[in-house]
């Protein structure tokens, strides 16, 4: 009984949060007239109060909505590979630099360690807000302001992937690393042919929680990049506004579709990851 | 849907998404109306009138027959062109020599009797005047005589009688004699010059080589005879039009046209038969009838032909007004009011957008070409130059060429 209350409650919570989703799924569907009949009063911020309610499937099945984002709209599918060489740069960097930095904090001896293993974790503690203004300086100086590498760079350097990593490179039993010794292998070849193949799939969660983090991001690439034509997609569906919500819609499903779709080729490293961070996505 | 499954539609979504942004330009510009953008300015309209008329001689000139004379050979031809001395008709040798003959004859006559018309007058009232003085002078004789109480009075009274009857007689029925011997003569006079003109006439054409001859330059209009017949004094024989005094012609226009020409402007026109050759004609007269307006024109050319039309084009350049645009800008509605495609250039958040604006213009004034306006636009907006030639939507998006 009590699991029965449990599920439908927990049903009830499900559909409550996938119902966003499906709103845009459906609403993706409608001709760009009604959108407007629809939200224009919330988008516009009418004051006179007339709100129709949220209609969740179109009258009309359409398909201009995509045609508009598609075909009539370059800048958009420029802005998405923005956000693809962003994103992949960054999880490829991180992974690299993560991996390398969690060896060293877990597997190797050295003095102060610990103490600058805080010092990092504090960093982590601290919110963007906090640091983005000795980024910024920091960037200005080596004059990659308006530049990819601003962002690449801060997201590559980022301490969660060296936390989640360190944590489970820590779980590693140590006579894996001694018997590698015993029969000479130097740190690199320990790291190359012991670590990395037993965090395979600790890299992978890292790599989707990085996806799902950097696809999202909106204050970086508006502080750090000033030409438009840089921005990422995350950007563009913020600053949609007022003028073009009536392809909001559309635009939303197309952002949202490749992390669906990688989600869904990588749930059980995502839970794993999630589950081992102790952290949200 | 297993892990292979979502692995290779993720392929596909972003080979998908590749092959849409390489394509994307294209595209977009295949998908897009593409205009031609200008920015309103000041300028003046012209005026066009282009219309054709028929055209008039100004004057024509009418040859008649001489007298009774054959036509032998007639050389003139309708439309034909003329200079001065050109042979028109030929005629009768014999014919003309008789009537030489006869009107020196008859001249001769009026000669003579002009020479005694000119004796009476010489003698004029002389019976009368000479009597009268006789009268005179018997009467102061016979006055001097009574003064020296030589004669009665009454002598004296009869001889002022006799006197003053002779004065009467004189100055009256004298000087009446007088006159009508004097209109006799002017009447013979007359008739003398006249039949002197008449052979001086029939002379010319002897000299001529028994030839009719046109004495003006221009066309001919009508031929009125024809060979064998007897030209007859005081028929027409052949109409020509007289190139001096040029040629006129009538165009009916719009009242507008009022505002741009004036009698004496200048203008030029084509004949169809000589579009080589320019030529111009003047305004010499405008009627207005309200919402049209004729203008008469003169063409003064040696070269026309009274069957010609003449193709008018007069071009005349309006005030200067602050907004002019091309007409192929200009939409008319189903309403019949006036609209343009203002461009708008929007910020959003992709960057920026070309996007066509329907605006409603006021028409104050259009010539063939452009069209003034006065309200909608603002000076210096853009505006879609060829707008009659793509299909537009209200904010809808544009490339521009």
């Amino acid at each position: 009984m009590k699991k029965i209350i449990m599920s439908i409650i927990i049903g009830l919570l499900a559909v409550v949060f996938i119902l966003p989703l499906l709103l845009t799924f459906f609403n993706s569907f409608m001709e760009p007239g009604q959108i407007k009949s629809q939200y224009e009063t919330i988008i516009n911020g009418s004051s006179d109060g007339s709100f129709n309610g949220l209609t969740l499937l179109p009258k009309w099945i359409s398909l201009k909505q995509y045609y508009q984002v598609l075909f009539l709209k370059p800048e958009f599918l420029k802005m998405f590979w923005n956000s693809v060489v962003m994103v992949f740069s960054i999880i490829v960097g991180q992974v690299m630099v993560s991996s390398l930095a969690a060896y060293g904090f877990s597997k190797v001896k050295f003095k102060f360690r610990e103490l600058i293993f805080y010092i990092y974790i504090l960093l982590m503690l601290l919110p963007f807000q906090v640091t983005v203004v000795p980024n910024y300086l920091i960037a200005n100086y080596f004059g990659l302001i308006d530049r990819y590498e601003s962002i690449i760079f801060m997201g590559v350097f980022h301490v969660f992937g060296v936390f989640l990593l360190r944590q489970f490179m820590k779980k590693i039993p140590e006579e894996y690393i001694e018997a590698a010794k015993l029969d000479g292998a130097n740190h690199f070849q320990i790291f190359t042919r012991i670590i990395l193949p037993m965090s395979k799939n600790y890299i992978a969660s890292l790599a989707v929680l990085l996806l799902i983090e950097y696809w999202n991001m909106v204050e970086q690439p508006l502080i750090f990049l000033k030409d438009s034509k840089k921005y990422p997609l995350s950007l563009y569906l913020s600053q949609i506004g007022k003028s073009e919500f009536t392809i909001s819609f559309a635009a939303s499903m197309i952002y949202t579709i490749p992390v669906i779709l990688i989600y869904l080729y990588a749930e059980k490293y995502f839970v794993e990851g999630v589950k081992n961070s102790g952290l949200k996505g | 849907m297993n892990k292979e499954k979502i692995g290779k539609l993720t392929v596909k979504y972003f080979i998908i998404i590749a092959i849409l942004t390489i394509l994307s330009n294209s595209i977009y510009n295949l998908s897009l109306p593409k205009i031609h953008v200008c920015s309103v300015e000041s300028s003046k309209l012209k005026y066009l009138v282009d219309e054709v008329s028929s055209i008039e001689a100004e004057k024509q000139l009418i040859i008649s027959g001489i007298d009774m004379v054959k036509i032998e050979e007639i050389y003139a031809k309708p439309d034909q062109m003329v200079k001065v001395g050109d042979a028109l008709f030929k005629l009768s040798s014999v014919d003309i020599d008789r009537l030489i003959s006869d009107r020196e004859k008859k001249l001769k006559v009026l000669e003579m009797q002009r020479d005694v018309l000119e004796l009476k007058q010489n003698e004029g009232a002389e019976v009368e005047k000479n009597e009268y003085l006789r009268t005179k002078k018997n009467y102061e004789n016979n006055l001097a005589l009574y003064n020296a109480n030589s004669i009665a009075r009454v002598t004296l009274e009869d001889s002022e009688q006799i006197y003053k009857v002779a004065q009467l007689n004189y100055e009256s029925k004298g000087s009446q004699k007088v006159k009508n011997i004097e209109i006799d003569i002017l009447t013979n006079q007359m008739d003398i010059e006249e039949k002197q003109m008449s052979l001086d006439k029939i002379l010319e054409v002897k000299d001529n080589g028994y030839l009719i001859s046109s004495p003006i330059n221009g066309s001919v209009d009508k031929v009125l005879s024809s060979v064998g017949e007897i030209a007859e004094e005081g028929r027409e024989l052949i109409r020509i039009n007289d190139s001096s005094r040029g040629y006129g012609a009538k165009i009916t226009v719009s009242s507008k046209s009022l505002n741009y020409f004036s009698v004496n402007d200048e203008i030029d026109v084509v004949i169809p038969r000589l579009k080589d050759t320019p030529l111009s004609a003047t305004i010499v007269h405008i009627t207005n009838h309200g919402t049209t307006v004729d203008f008469d024109i003169i063409i003064h050319s040696d070269l026309l032909l009274v069957s010609d039309t003449v193709n008018v084009k007069m071009i005349k350049s309006s005030i200067k007004y602050d907004m002019v645009i091309p007409k192929t800008a200009l939409c008319e509605g189903s309403k019949g009011e006036y609209y343009v495609w203002r461009v708008k250039n929007i910020d959003k958040a992709l960057g920026k957008e070309v996007l066509v604006e329907k605006t409603l213009v006021t028409v104050i004034d259009k010539d063939l070409l452009n069209a003034a306006i006065k309200s909608g636009l603002n000076y210096n907006d853009q505006y879609v130059l060829n707008a009659n030639e793509v299909t537009l939507e209200n904010n809808g998006r544009v490339i521009i060429e």
